[in-house]
Formats: structure tokens, C-alpha cells, sequence
């Protein structure tokens, strides 16, 4: 299946790109989207989208649409033709 | 509290023309007090639209003296102005622009040790702050004082404004449940973006305080000006957040 993922802040800067299409296996959790494009995408982008175990940082906002998602809710599924955002923390300045 | 003078009522005529503001929403902003922490690209442009809206009491908060790298966005600094005082710098053009304007300039950043105190001085906060350690220490006093949070934000070409109102909207903990560790103070920005949050974010404050329109509660608009691209994302409130949930957990440091 394919899923569109947009970069925003600097996961945007780092992944070099504002969005891609993915190809997945099939329906998944949205932590395995961040999974995929961090094994693609390099060390950098890894390391500020997953900890040292793996998992998704949870400073790091998803939304599937418009929504926001819990990185740890594994309930909701991304499914083909979905649109992933992943937002690094921004602040003031 | 003061009615409005005539002569306040003839600086505000254009705005209390808008319908669902009128002189009720103007003597709501001349009754109202609000914190801007800090006062640089973004808290600059807040503090003068407000000033400029007839907020009738301003506290800034924001520590040291102006700097070379300020004068790209911090419009209330000017280059005469360099190595002197920030809050000093922005009070004085502040009352320039509306002498009415109280002002209480305190040149410290917000900390856990002065944020409740300063939160208790006022009606509603603006976080313009680049550090996510002090706006934790705003988001937790305005969750416990019950005052409304408006948080800017901005990266690059890219910014982020919320409205985090307590007992109804997710607050700053939810959304960011750890000081994010790959955050560094210093980042790419122009002027004229942090000068775009900081108006939508004014207006979040004027929009709040004059009982106006329907502020961002729960959503975040976010927005690219690379390709001006607005978009408005709905937000989870976490019912285990540790600041405004039942959890007994520790806050976000």
C-alpha cells in the first residue's frame, strides 16, 4: 500500500524533502511509518524520530489527516492512501 | 475599573466597528492584563499589537541586552539601542506608541521560581519563549491558575500557533510530554515569520480577552510560508498528562 508522508520543522530540513510516498506491507501502526523512513531517510533523521530503543520520541507529533495520533496507540492503523505528518517541536524566539 | 475615554474610543473607532467586538470587547482590552515572555522576534510583535489594541497592562518578561542578531525580527529593539536593555528598549517603545499602556518590565526569563508570580499578575499569556523548560513552567502555572495560554512557535519558513485553554483543550505537556532533546535555541528564522505567528497570536489574545470569534482551543494551525500552505490540525488532550490530568506522574522537566 502506499502512504504519503509529509515532513514539517526540522524533520523537514534533515529528511531533505517536504514529502514522499511510502510503500508499506500493508495496514499498520503509525509508529512503523517512522520506523520505515527512519531506516530509509539515514542516521540523522533516526535520531530524532526514535529513541534508543526504537520507538518513536514521543516530543515528536504525528497526525493522520488533520488528527493527531498517540504514538502508542495502536488501535488507530494507517491505511492505503493515508497522509502521515510528522512535526519536530518548534518554539519561540 | 476606568470606562472608556472619548479620546480611546476615537484610537480604537476602526476596531470596535467589528461587529461582535463594539466598545463592550475595547473596555475588555483596557480592563485586561497579560504576560509575554519573551519579547524577541515573536513576543515583540505581539506586545506592540496589543499595545496598539488598547491592552490596558503589559508584563514583559525577558532577560539581557540587545544584540546584533536581535535586529532581524526583535522589532521593538533598535540599533541605537545595542547592548542596552531588551525590556527597557521595548517599554519605551511601547509607550511611545500608547502612553496609556502600563507596563511592568521584568528583565528575567520565566523559570519555575518566578512563573507563578508573574502568571498571578495577569488576565491571560502569550508564550514566546525558545526554551521549552520555561514554557513548561507558564503551561503548569496557567493549567493551575486557570489562565488562558496562547503558545507560539516557529522553525525556518514554518510556524505553529495554539490556544490552550484550562479544563477544556489539551495543554503544552500533552503535546510535549519531555523536553524535547533535539531542540536548540538557536534556529533558522526571517523576521517577517516570526512577525506572522506573532499577529495570528495577538489576535488569539484579543479573540479570547474581547470574547470575539472562535479562538484555536484544541487546534494547531500550523503553516508553511515557503509555500503558504495553512492547515488546521485537531489535537489530543492526554487524560494521563501529568499537568492537566488526574495522573500523579511528575511534569515535564
Amino acid at each position: 500500500m502506499q502512504v504519503t508522508v509529509e515532513y514539517a520543522a526540522q524533520i523537514k530540513t534533515i529528511a531533505g524533502v517536504a514529502s514522499e510516498v511510502i510503500e508499506m506491507d500493508g495496514p499498520c501502526p503509525v509508529a512503523e511509518i517512522a520506523r520505515q523512513v527512519a531506516a530509509s531517510r539515514g542516521e540523522e533523521l533516526a535520531e530524532i524520530l526514535l529513541d534508543d530503543d526504537g520507538q518513536p520520541r514521543p516530543s515528536i507529533l504525528v497526525f493522520q489527516g488533520e488528527d493527531q495520533v498517540r504514538w502508542d496507540d495502536t488501535s488507530t492503523v494507517v491505511s492505503d492512501g493515508d497522509t502521515i505528518t510528522l512535526l519536530s517541536p518548534v518554539s519561540g524566539g | 475599573m476606568a470606562p472608556l475615554t472619548d479620546h480611546e474610543k476615537a484610537v480604537y473607532e476602526w476596531q470596535i466597528w467589528v461587529p461582535g467586538f463594539g466598545e463592550a470587547g475595547q473596555q475588555a482590552l483596557k480592563d485586561a492584563s497579560v504576560l509575554v515572555s519573551r519579547i524577541g522576534g515573536l513576543g515583540s510583535v505581539v506586545a506592540y499589537e496589543l499595545a496598539a489594541a488598547g491592552i490596558g497592562r503589559l508584563v514583559l518578561a525577558h532577560a539581557g541586552d540587545i544584540k546584533p542578531s536581535d535586529l532581524n525580527r526583535q522589532l521593538l529593539m533598535t540599533h541605537d539601542g545595542l547592548g542596552s536593555s531588551r525590556v527597557e528598549s521595548a517599554q519605551r517603545r511601547l509607550k511611545e506608541l500608547n502612553p496609556r499602556l502600563e507596563v511592568l518590565a521584568i528583565p528575567e526569563n520565566i523559570t519555575e521560581e518566578n512563573a507563578a508570580k508573574l502568571v498571578g499578575e495577569v488576565d491571560l499569556v502569550v508564550d514566546c519563549a525558545p526554551l521549552f523548560p520555561e514554557r513548561f513552567a507558564m503551561n503548569r502555572q496557567c493549567i493551575e491558575q486557570g489562565k488562558p495560554l496562547v503558545d507560539c512557535a516557529m522553525y525556518d519558513c514554518e510556524f505553529q500557533v495554539t490556544t490552550i485553554l484550562p479544563g477544556q483543550t489539551p495543554c503544552l505537556a500533552c503535546l510535549y510530554p519531555e523536553d524535547p532533546p533535539a531542540w536548540r535555541r538557536e534556529f533558522p528564522v526571517f523576521g517577517a515569520v516570526s512577525g506572522t505567528v506573532a499577529c495570528l497570536g495577538a489576535m488569539e489574545a484579543i479573540k479570547v480577552l474581547g470574547s470575539l470569534g472562535e479562538p484555536l482551543a484544541g487546534t494547531l494551525l500550523t503553516c508553511d510560508l515557503r509555500d503558504m500552505s495553512f492547515r488546521r490540525r485537531r489535537l489530543l488532550k492526554r487524560e494521563d498528562c501529568p499537568v492537566c490530568g488526574t495522573s500523579s506522574e511528575a511534569p515535564p522537566k
